[in-house]
């Protein structure tokens, strides 16, 4: 007997979170290996979608297939998908603050009680948006560098640096007009030095591109010098193959949220109803925050030090749009 | 008398029920076809005006630099049509009618750029031509140091109006070349034959003569080019974006992937451009029915135009053709796709296969998206050039009165950005009752929609080339209407379908735009997967599935061409 309880012990160890005494989690669990597998739409970063999956996995032996796109095309998939009833997605991952509020009110989202899930229930109140979403990592917008190309005091180190002539033609911009959450950065830049600071930067000539990604790639080629707006931990995997790069998140900066929703109509909702739970435990906040943002949670092994910054209204960010395009001559 | 009613077989009852089921055949095939290509817009239509109503054409002028999007539009499309097809005459004439002609080189000549997809294209020449870590770049600027010129970027960049536009040409010569080298070979050369005999040099010859015996086919082909260039995005999109100039693709992509999207807006934009492509296809119409030089009854071996000293350099220009549309960007993607990350010095010491193993070992749904792209694109191909040859039949035999529709019909995908379209297919055919969103079905139709103007294009041509004699003669011995298409027209159709098939096969395989928008996690293809590692993921790991499929669309197509030798059509 005692044994058999020891063997059970172990094997509760070794499955983790999968043997919690919550029962209610444990027939979760066991609905959920049924279903087989969850996708995953993600507007994460390949590494911080890659890790969480794996860790998952880890947990749960249950698969995670990841449809990795940019925010705006994953929003407009997503929608496109619900107009026409043929959800594919079980839970999503996406940077655009509007869509959680829109696909709330038109039901696309999963309202899950907050006694539902052993995370949500430690998750903080006023971060579960409209019963159906959470904020599940903080990213802040910093830049990248060339460190072949830029050496010494020719090396920037906050966003009033960037306007120093010797840098003009040699800026990449990750395109504001793209995705949402890429004007929020622009908004930040214009609330904090202002519409001049925007006008100025204007005049550096910059090149546009749609996402941070085939910028950092044309970055480490040399092709230009400095990468706008762009996240921790996105040049990772390029500095481990030794491209010359070096992110910088100025002490003023600002930032976006990574939103998570289970799909009111998720093929597997046993098993997304999971994966969210995984993301709002401690271990999935330490995933996603690794290197590369802050938690809700507060400071966890591997996130960024300090505290995070303020998050900027959405609504008025909006309202601003053309105007801060505008400036940027866009 | 006698001799008169032999010559006739005298029309049967059963005669008669077979010509009506062949006609009823027809009429319900076109219908159905109908169905499939407006159904999908009509949803959208309405969709916008559930949600837009009556401000929609308010909205598009409100758009942020629209005016300088449409002026960019018409620039790039007039410019790359006019150029390409010019191209693509002097370049078909050369293999088809020149002792030029590079016998090896001849039948592959137009497939080349379209064996690679346009977006690995276009990255394979922003890894040689961008102007500071671009190969052949760094390579120049090393050969100037030598002359003590100095500089840390150039001399050249394939950004700006002139890469764009050349990028943009190079993708659409083929397009035009498949259609005029077609006319080439069908065409009975004896009036070229005879301008020379007459004492007229060759240029003269070329100009007054040749091209007007295929003006039919060269406005096809310009059609063809200009419906091409007006939907063409991954170019835009990586080369514009970056050089600031928006095309109206582009424009269209961004209003419908964005959220909220703004279809209404998008849909709008698309309507006027597909207004304008109908007109265009009723002046390609009016085109096939001018008189034009047709095949006749005997056949005919072209004595090859001897160029003189002029040969040398007309193949040295085919050749830089050959080497500029597809060996240049090839070696760009083969490199890049060795390395760990793209950079300006290559370092061989560091080339490995882990890209390709990352992409076909590490991610196995990259391999069910490989092989389902394949089979996608046969299916949709062979479907396609069928369909067309239906309509063709239809509007030419059937109904004739009814060209102008079905040309306005097959017109309708071209005019619409792939996107747009692929959001009438959800709308239409994901939900009830058809059901069939994230299927391969569905993928397959939106790639038969949107490639009917091409493939109905050159059916239609192909079709124009056979004389109306023929057909006679054939119903006159007492043939059916069946046994007529299946032992007289057919045979001779077949080069002209054939290269329509190669066509669609090429551009079903590297679609992007739609199947960025209907493959999902499910059914995933290639083409939505080049642009998610484009946009998502690493330039070296879509450097190697560029290769791959440059590789493995070289070796079907060139299967087609080896069989079709083989058969002797």
């Amino acid at each position: 007997m005692l044994l058999a309880r020891a063997l059970a012990t172990s094997v509760a160890v070794a499955e983790g979170r999968a043997q919690t005494p919550d029962p209610g989690l444990r027939k979760l669990v066991d609905a959920a290996r049924a279903e087989g597998f969850a996708t995953l739409y993600a507007g994460l970063t390949p590494i911080q979608a890659n890790a969480l999956a794996t860790g998952f996995s880890k947990f749960y032996e249950i698969p995670v297939r990841i449809q990795r796109l940019v925010t705006g095309q994953l929003t407009a998939r997503f929608a496109a998908e619900q107009a026409a009833n043929a959800n594919a997605a079980d839970l999503v991952i996406q940077s655009d603050q509007l869509f959680v509020t829109d696909g709330a009110r038109k039901g696309w989202f999963m309202q899950i009680g907050r006694d539902e899930l052993p995370s949500l229930r430690a998750w903080p109140a006023q971060s579960w948006v409209q019963g159906c979403s959470a904020p599940v990592v903080l990213l802040p917008w910093g830049f990248t560098y060339n460190t072949r190309k830029l050496t010494g005091d020719n090396q920037p180190s906050s966003w009033e640096d960037l306007l120093k002539p010797a840098y003009r033609g040699q800026i990449i911009l990750t395109d504001p007009s793209s995705t949402p959450s890429l004007l929020v950065n622009i908004a930040f830049l214009q609330q904090t030095f202002g519409d001049d600071y925007l006008r100025d930067f204007a005049k550096q000539a910059f090149t546009l591109i749609p996402s941070l990604v085939p910028g950092l790639q044309q970055l480490a080629a040399g092709e230009k010098t400095l990468l706008v707006q762009t996240v921790p931990g996105a040049d990772a995997e390029l500095i481990k193959q030794g491209a010359p790069l070096k992110t910088v998140i100025p002490g003023k900066h600002g930032g976006f949220a990574q939103y998570a929703s289970v799909a009111a109509k998720a093929p597997h909702p046993n098993a997304a109803k999971l994966l969210l739970d995984f993301i709002l435990s401690r271990e999935g906040q330490q995933i996603l925050a690794k290197d590369a943002g802050y938690s809700i949670l507060g400071p966890l092994e591997g996130s960024l030090p300090g505290n995070p910054f303020a998050l900027i209204d959405w609504e008025q960010m909006m309202r601003d749009r053309a105007h801060l395009l505008g400036l940027l001559g866009l | 008398m006698r001799a008169e009613a032999s010559l006739v077989r005298p029309m049967t009852g059963a005669g008669r029920g077979r010509v009506d089921l062949f006609r009823t055949g027809l009429i319900a095939a076109a219908a159905l076809v109908s169905a499939v290509v407006v159904y999908p817009i009509v949803r959208l239509v309405l969709y916008v005006v559930t949600l837009v109503g009556d401000s929609a054409a308010l909205l598009v002028w409100r758009q942020p630099g629209i005016g300088a999007v449409v002026a960019n539009t018409v620039l790039l499309v007039t410019a790359s049509s006019v150029i390409s097809v010019t191209g693509a005459l002097l370049l078909a004439w050369c293999n088809e009618r020149t002792d030029a002609r590079i016998s090896f080189l001849a039948g592959s000549v137009p497939i080349f750029p379209l064996l690679m997809p346009a977006i690995s294209g276009t990255i394979g020449w922003t890894f040689m031509l961008s102007p500071s870590a671009g190969f052949i770049n760094v390579a120049l600027r090393r050969l100037l140091l030598d002359f003590g010129i100095e500089s840390d970027s150039g001399p050249l960049s394939i950004f700006g109006w002139t890469g764009l536009i050349l990028l943009s040409t190079s993708y659409l010569i083929p397009y035009a070349y498949v259609i005029i080298a077609a006319a080439f070979r069908n065409v009975d050369p004896g009036l070229d034959e005879a301008s020379r005999v007459c004492g007229r040099g060759v240029w003269y010859t070329l100009l007054r003569v040749t091209v007007p015996s295929i003006f039919p086919a060269i406005g096809s082909a310009f059609f063809v080019v200009v419906v091409v260039s007006a939907a063409l995005f991954s170019i835009p999109v990586i080369l514009g974006t970056a050089s600031g100039i928006e095309v109206l693709s582009v424009r269209i992509v961004h209003l419908t992937t964005s959220y909220p999207p703004q279809i209404g807006p998008a849909v709008v934009l698309s309507l006027g451009l597909m207004l304008l492509l109908s007109g265009l296809s009723a002046g390609q119409a009016r085109l096939s029915s001018l008189g034009q030089a047709m095949l006749g009854g005997r056949s005919f071996a072209p004595k090859p135009v001897a160029l003189g000293r002029a040969c040398g350099p007309i193949r040295a220009i085919i050749v830089s053709y050959v080497l500029l549309t597809s060996v240049v960007p090839l070696a760009g993607v083969v490199i890049v796709s060795l390395e760990p990350f793209w950079s300006a010095d290559i370092a061989i010491m560091h080339w490995g296969l882990a890209n390709y193993r990352s992409i076909f070992i590490d991610d196995p749904l990259l391999f069910d998206a490989f092989r389902r792209s394949v089979l996608l694109a046969f299916a949709s191909a062979t479907a396609g050039m069928v369909v067309s040859l239906i309509l063709t039949l239809f509007a030419s035999e059937e109904f004739p009165g009814g060209r102008r529709l079905v040309g306005a019909i097959v017109s309708l995908p071209a005019a619409l950005s792939h996107i747009v379209i692929a959001v009438g297919f959800i709308l239409a055919f994901s939900g009830p009752p058809f059901a069939i969103g994230g299927t391969s079905l569905i993928l397959f139709l939106a790639y038969l929609v949107l490639y009917l103007p091409q493939s109905y294009s050159a059916a239609h041509s192909a079709y124009s080339q056979v004389g109306s004699d023929l057909v006679e003669m054939s119903r006159v011995s007492g043939a059916g209407r069946l046994a007529t298409l299946r032992d007289v027209q057919l045979p001779l159709l077949i080069p002209g379908l054939l290269a329509g098939w190669i066509l669609l096969f090429v551009l079903a395989m590297a679609d992007l735009t739609a199947s960025v928008m209907l493959a999902g996690t499910n059914n995933s293809v290639l083409g939505s997967t080049m642009l998610e590692l484009y946009e998502n993921g690493t330039y070296p790991q879509l450097a190697a599935l560029a290769v791959v499929m440059t590789l493995v669309s070289t070796a079907l197509v060139s299967a087609v061409i080896w069989l079709a030798d083989t058969r002797k059509f």
